[in-house]
C-alpha cells in the first residue's frame, strides 16, 4: 500500500493511540472502558470513507453500512460507560473480573466488530480507489500542463 | 432488563447486517467515482450580425470590455488582425450614447472605420455611423434620447464573416501542422537516442 493509503487508514486510528499512549502508558490508567468507542469510530471514518469513493448502481450498501457501524459505535460507547462505573466500584478485581460482565463483551464485540468491517472493506476497495485516483490526476496534471 | 434486551437486540443488527451488507458489496459491481470533468467545450460559431439589431432606450456608455470573450483571444484574432485598425474609444461614442452590440468584437467595429451601422429611426435608410451621428439622407440628428436600431447590412458583414472564418480555419491548420511536426521530432529523437545506444553497447562489446 502507498502511503497515502497508510495515511488514510491511520488517522482515524489517532483516538485510540491517544488512548493508549497517553491514557495507559502516559497516566497509567485503565484504558479498558474508554477503548471501545474509539475502535468502532475508527471503523465508522473508514466507512465513510468508502462511502464517498464508491458507487454501485442503484443500491445504497456503502451507506447502509454507515448506518450499522454507526449503531455498533452507539452500542459500544452507552456499554463502555457502564463499563467504566463498573471499574471504578468496589467490584472491579482486575481485568478477569471484567469478563463476567455483559457491558464488557457488548462494547468490545461491537466496537470490534465495527473496525473489522472498516478495515476489511478498505483493503478490498482501497486498490480500486487508488488506480482511479491515479487517474484523475493524470488527465488534470495533461490538462494543466 | 429493558436496557438490556434493547443493547442485545442493537448488537444482533449490526453485526448480522454489516456481515450480510459488506457480503452483497462483494457480489455486486463496485465502482470508484472520481472527477467529474466537463464536456469539451466547442467554440461558439461567430453569430450572423444580420439576424442581431440592437434597439437602444436608453443612453448606455460603451463597455469595450464587454466585447472582448476568450475564444477570440485563444485564436489570436488580436494578433492577426491589421495594425491600421484603429480602435474606438470611448469617447467617440459617449456623445451619442450608442451602445453596441453584443458579442462583436472591437475590432470588427473598428474595421468598419468609425462605427458601424444604422438605420436612421426617420427616413429608414441604412448608413455607416459617423461622429456627428445625422443621417444623410434627411439630416436627422441623432440625440441622447433617440431609439435607434444597430445592424449590419448583410453584404457588409458577410464579408468580414468570410474574413473572421478564414483566419479561424488558418489557424486551426497551423495548430494541427505544429503538432505534427511536434510528433515526428519527438519520435526522430527517441529513434537516434536508441541507435546511440545500440553502438556504444556494440563498441563496449
Amino acid at each position: 500500500m502507498s502511503p497515502e493509503s497508510w495515511f488514510k487508514i491511520c488517522l482515524p486510528a489517532f483516538p485510540v493511540g491517544f488512548i493508549v499512549f497517553g491514557v495507559w502508558i502516559y497516566f497509567h490508567e485503565n484504558p479498558l472502558p474508554l477503548l471501545p468507542a474509539p475502535l468502532a469510530f475508527w471503523g465508522l471514518v473508514i466507512c465513510f470513507y468508502l462511502f464517498t469513493h464508491l458507487y454501485i448502481p442503484e443500491r445504497r450498501y456503502p451507506f447502509v453500512l454507515i448506518i450499522l457501524t454507526t449503531v455498533l459505535w452507539l452500542v459500544a460507547a452507552l456499554t463502555s460507560h457502564n463499563l467504566a462505573k463498573f471499574i471504578s466500584s468496589t467490584g472491579y478485581t482486575g481485568p478477569l473480573s471484567l469478563m463476567g460482565r455483559t457491558d464488557f463483551w457488548y462494547a468490545y464485540i461491537c466496537g470490534v466488530a465495527a473496525l473489522v468491517a472498516g478495515l476489511l472493506n478498505f483493503f478490498r476497495y482501497e486498490p480500486v480507489i487508488v488506480s482511479q485516483i491515479r487517474g484523475d490526476r493524470l488527465a488534470v496534471d495533461e490538462r494543466e500542463g | 432488563m429493558l436496557y438490556n434486551v434493547f443493547m442485545l437486540v442493537l448488537t444482533i443488527v449490526g453485526v448480522v447486517g454489516i456481515v450480510v451488507y459488506s457480503y452483497k458489496m462483494s457480489r455486486t459491481p463496485v465502482y470508484p467515482v472520481g472527477i467529474v470533468r466537463k464536456p469539451q467545450e466547442t467554440r461558439p460559431v461567430v453569430p450572423s450580425m444580420a439576424e442581431k439589431s440592437l434597439v437602444v432606450t436608453e443612453p448606455k456608455p460603451v463597455v469595450t470590455h464587454e466585447l472582448e470573450t476568450s475564444y477570440w483571444r485563444d485564436d489570436m484574432y488580436y494578433f492577426l488582425a491589421k495594425p491600421e485598425m484603429t480602435k474606438l474609444s470611448h469617447q467617440d461614442l459617449e456623445p451619442n450614447n450608442i451602445l453596441f452590440v453584443d458579442d462583436v468584437p472591437e475590432s470588427v467595429w473598428s474595421d468598419m472605420s468609425g462605427g458601424g451601422w444604422w438605420t436612421c429611426p426617420n427616413c429608414k435608410s441604412v448608413q455607416k455611423y459617423e461622429k456627428e451621428a445625422r443621417c444623410v439622407q434627411c439630416s436627422f440628428a441623432l440625440g441622447p434620447d433617440t431609439n435607434v436600431i444597430i445592424g449590419l447590412e448583410t453584404t457588409k458583414e458577410s464579408a468580414l464573416h468570410s474574413q473572421l472564418s478564414q483566419h479561424h480555419q488558418a489557424l486551426r491548420e497551423m495548430d494541427k501542422r505544429i503538432r505534427e511536426l511536434e510528433k515526428e521530432s519527438v519520435a526522430k529523437k527517441i529513434a537516434e537516442v536508441a541507435r546511440e545506444e545500440e553502438k556504444r553497447q556494440d563498441w563496449l562489446q
